[in-house]
């Protein structure tokens, strides 16, 4: 390289002070140390990346690095034209430098319009459900498709099972939409069974199992990978409507102060990182927004909600949910975090009762403590009321009208005196399931009871905590989901067979900070006391000597599921942020829902039409709930993908996956359908989209996970690349050759001119100077 | 000559037999004296190549054999047995072992995990010798420790490596698929010998007392007769080597070795010349060894570089040589063996790449005869092949590849770049002998400070390894750093700055700047590092201080003894002959490439020293095409693979890196004054990039690259 610009021409634009700078040498070799030690701290230190949460692909996509590549091609392109000669010798630096431009220029490009997500295609299951438990439970699936077979020793339903499709019908787009199974189970003969995927239902192969086929649509949609979204919608409205959360952290514990502070999966506090882009130095507060790009709050747009939105908190890496009471609700909601302790012992669990929220108003320990709220002392008395036994029943019938109430147990008949009733104690249940909306994951003691008159025979079903749930069963075996069987007679059940605790607070309590303890021994005596509020209450319950404490009491609590941060030493660096993650959404109402407001956690959903945690809000007065779920970007892939299989090369025993393959059927949208196949290092395109294999189920069928993204710019970097190659093999090899080659030229000369003539003298030999031994 | 040539042939060869890592007999464990005794009179040669089916891929019995013992005690057979005589005594006689120290622990702060229940004695035992025994390891407090320890990210390494050893203590029998299906499908899982229970006939299942679970099914394709005589030969071994019957041992395992492969179905069993090469290749220590002859290579070649004479040049020629053909026999062999070019993991890649490296350099020696391609690739094999030997985990088991990685773009992409970085590591080796003969050129007394300082200072920190991080302290906790020592030594490191400046100050104060960074880089290692790393650090400074200087005492004393008696050599070392600008320029080989060098200071530095700097000059521009090129290659591999040719993943980031440190030297060289110089600093930063991106990249740092 010859860099002699200003012997070569003095003056002209070569030295204005803007070329001179940009063509220096110094300046060039200053602009590549700065991105060598851009690139050193963000690729080699994850925690730089994580105080101003960025990704790789955002580190250097970031405006300064971009203006870093900028200044550098600049550089490049002056200190070309200014100082290096356009000759055969600088061939090789001018295609090396125009190179680097390309493959700059390109990356810019490139880098500037990439979107990468991923989509997942899950195949059809054949599954066989067992229906003897009420509703349909998966014991096993399996791929429909001929000859595949499933076999397990179930002793319980008659030995070994065996399932092998024997057949498949599809539909003119390729689905599955029947298959034959022979079932064989123990010795019994083979049966052939057809299920239809349009079912729904079970197809049943006995009184116990049963076979049902459950296909997906297609998909053509694909989730970014670092763009969270939040989904919304009402329930009367079947389309989900996206809210990017741009500026939403990514790798740090951030959330604004509301009274709180997390803990990790050790017990230990997990305090909230910044939560504005700024730093502190002695004191002086330095806003660095300029170059960080999250924020918090968020308020996404979110047009159609009658409420808004704003993102108050961001937790990488959770490891559960926590209940937690807190207070500063605006509507009544008791609530108390209590802890539960075996006295003499350090086994004690500590939990969120919500008076008012039937999944989270009891411990349902075998002795249970329930809280409950009561608005007259009336009230509170009928619930701190002694039972007349272990369990009791009350029984009040309007026609003869008769009212009493007797102590039941488990087989025993009560004639009514007076009346037709014969009633016969079925069954007393101590924690009865309820799946009634808004009641899932509640439980409650419950007695089944047959009920006989001279007109009825039915079965009753009578539930301590929430009596309006009590159901009959009438003689055809039909449950009665409206009303009751026989509205002449009404039952009151209540148990402390095993023991039991009620916290009973109201609002004068609360206000006072205390509340009663009523605990029930399993004769149905009671025995009550006021607690107050970080007292230590100790208690027998179930023979076991407990210690009870209130740690908070709110008459307005809010709070519900708060996260709890897996711990530092056992987070997994190959599990992202992202994907465990939870943000706390600040719902204001608006409008006709204006002053109502309330808090939630909500955890995030990797695929929202898969693995959905759907939020449930419903404003006070409100006739619809809405759901919101906390995902990702969508984007339309432009073509629908249908999964047809996914298979799967073992290393010898089986034992390890070498590689899928995954094939698929495209519907593009202008374009005729076909089948698509992408393997391990073989990508496919649709439209501008290259698919690639990306992940794939544990059971290596079920479904496959193919990664999306775009390519733009890709060839102007080959070719960049291509010139810098071969500018290079120019200057390194060429060139010097050249160079002596003219040096040797113009020696020949001299010495022809000097008149010496003779022979060319031999080019002098390294080999010959350094042998001196 | 040819005598001196001969002497110096037999010198090398007794130092390669006197060092060759001997096989000396070893006391056996007690209950081992009598199958040590056994295993001497069994030949193993038929029993060693019957097949495995383990961890995903065929190998060898004996090779299942070092792998299991490896895994459970650290080294590839119990003392005193032979890697199969080991197995078989684990598979038949573990009961007596239940108290013998054999389960070796290789995390130090796991020892005191383990053992901070147990007496005294064991402790101390456990944490100074690292074993334990099968009993102690089944301990209650044992088990909930490693439970409490399992899902700690930074603990999950050394948590795999002691269950693997639990799992070989305990459960070996359970491990060894050796019975072949009768399908020809070669992904079919093998089964154990036990197994084939369920093909015998269920009276010679009463017979033999044998119970099979419900809906347990037979192993495919195999008959009765089939089982009964591999189970027959299997009961015959176990109880002749329980009964020290050589002869019966001798049957059994040759009848099995000769019965097991006609089980299977044709082309499944590997073939035989296939194990017998892994056996070989196993059996010569994975041909790490060859980093002897490196080393009385690279002896041979500094005293061929300072002497500059032909016969040392020679013999290091001579014993790179040789050193390159055992190396090659060992890479070619793991290809056979394997079936693929191997560069997949660590160790292939450093012993495949060193190779590669040498190759270059030995061309480069051939056609310029400067030395220091020799002593680069010398030095280049040694490091290469100890590493291999000694430090990268594993020790070169012989693995499979993951299927993504099963590529031809890929393997060339991984050939350039691991090349590139081999180059990269002889060009910093010719960089740091010309910063030595630079310094002692330009700076001969400062050079040898600074030499004594970094020694001195690697020295403390040594010792203060010891002190600082203190004896293993009782309890959970494991070794902690004691603040007031922490004190001590910071105070130690100023006194010591203190000192150095004193003697340097008036010599050169670059020395001493030198020395107080150094100094204080050393001790913030104290503050921040553990005991390993600051161990380390101590003896690479004191070792690489102490071959400083002695080098530079050594050199000047050369050249005070031979400037009295003989004017070339010492021509040689103070500059050799003179010789003017435009001839030196027309000595510069081409292949050192466009940028300038320092021949204009012809007269300021020898020629010697240009020679180096040319050197250094061919192998980085080789290493700037071949890195920028094999980096490219990733991308277009990455692209056709994923669709995405950048990711910037941290091991592409630091490729990137490095290739950007060379762009700066060719640039620097246009600009500064001292180019050689410039050049060989950054030279060797780039060097430390490259270790950086192989090392700690790989290791510390998830990412794509992370298995590589």
């Amino acid at each position: 390289m010859q860099v002699n610009a200003e012997a070569r021409r003095p003056g002209g634009w070569r030295q204005n002070r803007v070329v001179r700078f940009f063509a220096s040498l110094n300046t060039g070799i200053t602009l590549l140390t700065l991105v060598l030690v851009y690139a050193c701290v963000f690729s080699a230190l994850p925690q730089v990346r994580g105080a101003v949460e960025v990704t790789e692909m955002q580190a250097f996509s970031h405006w300064l690095f971009t203006t870093l590549t900028v200044l550098l091609c600049v550089s490049v392109l002056v200190a070309t034209l200014a100082r290096i000669p356009f000759n055969l010798p600088n061939l090789g630096v001018w295609t090396v430098h125009a190179g680097i431009l390309l493959l700059c220029g390109g990356a810019l490009w490139y880098f500037g319009s990439k979107i990468e997500g991923d989509v997942i295609l899950r195949s059809p299951r054949l599954e066989l459900v067992t229906t003897s438990m009420g509703g349909e439970r998966t014991i096993a699936a399996l791929l429909p498709e001929p000859g595949q077979t499933w076999s397990n020793f179930m002793p319980a339903f008659g030995g070994d099972v065996t399932l092998e499709v024997k057949g498949t019908a599809t539909s003119a787009a390729g689905g599955i939409q029947q298959a034959t199974v022979r079932v064989t189970i123990g010795s019994a003969e083979p049966v052939d069974v057809s299920v239809a995927a349009a079912d729904g239902a079970a197809t049943p192969i006995n009184d116990r199992l049963g076979l049902r086929l459950e296909t997906f649509p297609g998909e053509r949609t694909f989730y970014h990978h670092e763009h969270a979204a939040l989904w919304y919608r009402g329930s009367a409205d079947p389309n989900w409507h996206t809210s990017e959360l741009a500026g939403l952290p990514y790798f740090r514990e951030r959330y604004l102060d509301e009274g709180y502070v997390l803990e990790d999966t050790a017990g230990r506090p997990e305090p909230s990182k910044r939560t504005t882009p700024a730093v502190t130095l002695a004191g002086i507060t330095i806003p660095t927004g300029w170059f960080e790009n999250w924020r918090l709050p968020l308020r996404p747009a979110t047009p159609g909600l009658p409420f808004d939105v704003e993102i108050t908190g961001y937790v990488p890496y959770i490891g559960g949910m926590r209940q937690l009471a807190v207070g500063g609700g605006t509507a009544l909601n008791p609530g108390m975090n209590v802890r539960l302790a075996i006295a003499n012992t350090d086994q004690m669990i500590e939990r969120a009762l919500f008076a008012r929220r039937p999944s989270a108003s009891s411990i349902d320990l075998r002795s249970p403590v329930e809280f409950r709220w009561v608005e007259s002392a009336d009230e509170r008395d009928a619930l701190l009321a002694p039972l007349a036994g272990p369990s009791e029943l009350a029984i009040e019938i309007k026609e003869p009208p008769v009212s009493k109430t007797v102590v039941v147990a488990a087989g025993e008949v009560i004639e009514v005196e007076g009346t037709p009733y014969r009633l016969r104690i079925q069954q007393i249940m101590p924690s009865w399931p309820l799946i009634s909306p808004g009641f899932e994951g509640a439980t409650s003691p419950a007695a089944i009871i047959e009920v006989e008159s001279d007109t009825k025979k039915f079965t009753r079903t009578v539930i301590q905590r929430y009596p309006q749930f009590t159901q009959d069963i009438d003689e055809t075996g039909m449950r009665r989901k409206v009303g009751l069987y026989d509205e002449n007679i009404v039952m009151r059940f209540r148990t402390a067979e095993n023991g039991c605790a009620l916290l009973v607070g109201d609002s004068a309590g609360a206000a006072r900070g205390d509340l009663l303890l009523g605990v029930f021994s399993p004769d149905g005596q009671v025995e009550t006391r006021t607690v107050r509020v970080g007292d230590n209450a100790p208690l027998s319950l179930g023979g076991l000597p407990l210690i009870l404490t209130v740690l908070d009491l709110f008459e307005k609590a809010q709070g519900g599921e708060i996260p709890v941060v897996e711990a530092l030493e056992t987070r997994r660096p190959s599990v992202a942020a992202r994907s465990a993650s939870a943000i706390r959404l600040k719902l204001t109402g608006k409008d006709a829902f204006a002053g109502w407001s309330e808090t939630r956690w909500m955890r995030f959903s990797q695929y929202p039409h898969v693995d959905p945690v759907p939020l449930q809000i419903r404003p006070p007065g409100a006739l619809e709930t809405y759901e919101l779920i906390y995902s990702r970007m969508p984007h339309d892939l432009g073509a629908t993908l249908i999964p047809q299989k996914l298979t799967v090369n073992f290393f010898p025993g089986r034992r390890s996956v070498e590689s899928w393959r995954s094939y698929f059927r495209v519907e593009p949208d202008e374009d005729e359908p076909h089948i698509g196949t992408v393997y391990t290092n073989q990508t496919y395109a649709v439209g501008p989209w290259t698919l690639f294999q990306s992940g794939a189920a544990q059971d290596h069928w079920s479904y496959t996970i193919l990664g999306v993204g775009n390519r733009r710019g890709i060839w102007p970097m080959v070719l960049g690349c291509t010139m810098i190659t071969l500018g290079c093999l120019w200057a390194f090899y060429v060139k010097p050759a050249l160079k002596r080659r003219a040096v040797e030229r113009v020696r020949e000369q001299e010495r022809a001119r000097a008149g010496h003539g003779g022979a060319k003298p031999a080019r002098a030999d390294v080999r010959e100077m350094v042998h001196t031994g | 000559m040819m005598t001196t040539i001969r002497y110096a042939v037999v010198v090398a060869a007794f130092l390669v037999s006197s060092a060759w890592p001997a096989h000396a007999a070893e006391r056996p464990l007690p209950p081992s004296v009598k199958a040590a005794q056994l295993d001497k009179r069994i030949d193993w040669r038929e029993a060693r190549l019957i097949a495995v089916q383990d961890a995903g891929r065929y190998k060898t019995l004996d090779s299942f054999a070092r792998e299991s013992m490896s895994a459970m005690y650290g080294r590839e057979c119990l003392p005193g047995l032979s890697p199969l005589a080991s197995l078989l005594e684990w598979l038949f006689n573990r009961p007596a072992y239940a108290d013998e120290p054999v389960v070796r622990i290789r995390d130090k702060g796991l020892r005191i995990h383990f053992s901070t229940h147990m007496p005294a004695a064991q402790r101390q035992f456990i944490i100074e010798k690292g074993y334990m025994t099968p009993r102690q390891l089944s301990e209650r407090q044992v088990q909930d420790r490693m439970r409490e320890l399992e899902p700690r990210f930074e603990m999950v390494s050394a948590m795999r490596r002691v269950r693997d050893a639990q799992g070989v203590a305990g459960f070996l029998d359970e491990m060894l698929f050796i019975v072949p299906p009768a399908t020809p499908d070669p992904e079919e899982p093998w089964h154990l010998t036990s197994d084939l229970i369920r093909n015998l006939p269920e009276d010679l299942r009463a017979q033999a007392g044998a119970t099979i679970e419900p809906g347990a099914k037979p192993v495919p394709g195999l008959s009765a007769d089939q089982a009964v005589q591999v189970l027959g030969a299997w009961a015959k071994l176990r109880s002749a080597w329980l009964g020290q019957d050589a002869a019966g041992v001798q049957s059994s395992v040759d009848r099995l070795a000769q019965l097991l492969p006609t089980l299977a179905a044709a082309g499944v069993y590997p073939s035989r010349a296939q194990r017998s090469a892994e056996a070989r290749y196993y059996a010569m220590g994975k041909f790490t060894d060859g980093w002897i002859l490196y080393f009385l290579g690279a002896i041979a070649s500094v005293w061929a570089l300072v002497t500059r004479w032909r016969t040392p040049w020679f013999i290091a020629l001579v014993l790179l040589v040789a050193a390159m053909a055992f190396h090659a026999y060992g890479i070619g062999l793991r290809w056979y063996i394997l079936g693929r070019i191997p560069v997949a993991n660590m160790f292939e890649a450093v012993i495949s790449s060193a190779w590669i490296g040498i190759a270059c350099a030995l061309i480069g020696e051939l056609i310029y005869r400067s030395r220091v391609f020799l002593f680069g690739a010398t030095v280049t094999g040694f490091v290469a092949l100890v590493l291999g030997g000694y430090v990268i985990p594993g020790a070169g088991t012989l693995t499979t590849i993951m299927g993504i990685l099963d590529d031809v773009m890929l393997r060339i992409h991984t050939v350039l770049i691991i090349a590139s970085y081999a180059m990269i590591f002889v060009a910093a080796v010719i960089a740091a002998v010309y910063l030595f003969a630079y310094y002692f050129h330009t700076a001969p007394f400062a050079s040898l400070q600074m030499g004594a300082a970094t020694a001195v200072i690697g020295a403390i920190i040594a010792v203060s390894a010891y002190l600082v991080f203190g004896q293993p302290v009782s309890g959970a906790a494991e070794s902690v750093k004691r603040p007031g020592v922490a004190v001590v030594f910071w105070a130690a490191a100023v006194a010591t700055l203190l000192a150095i400046a004193m003697l340097t100050w008036l010599r050169a104060h670059g020395a001493t700047i030198f020395s107080a960074v150094l100094l204080l880089t050393a001790f913030t290692t104290i503050a921040i590092g553990n005991k390993t790393f600051v161990l380390g650090t101590g003896v690479s400074l004191l070792a690489a201080g102490m071959i400083w200087a002695l080098g530079t005492g050594a050199g000047l004393l050369w050249r005070l003894v031979q400037g009295a008696t003989s004017p070339s050599p010492a021509l040689a070392a103070a500059g050799g002959p003179a010789m003017s600008v435009s001839a030196l320029r027309m000595a510069r080989p081409i292949l050192a490439g466009g940028a300038p060098g320092d021949e204009n200071r012809a007269a300021a530095l020898p020629v010697w020293l240009h020679t180096v700097d040319w050197s250094q000059m061919i192998m980085l521009n080789l290493v700037f095409v071949l890195l920028f090129v094999g980096t490219i290659l990733g991308a277009v591999w990455a692209d056709y693979s994923w669709g995405r040719p950048w990711g910037w993943d941290p091991k592409e980031v630091f490729a990137l890196n490095t290739w950007i440190v060379y762009a700066i030297l060719i640039h620097a060289r246009f600009l500064v004054k001292n180019k050689g110089l410039w050049t060989a600093w950054l030279s060797v930063a780039g060097c430390g990039m490259m270790a950086f991106n192989w090392c700690f990249v790989n290791f510390f740092i998830v990412g794509l690259h992370s298995y590589a």
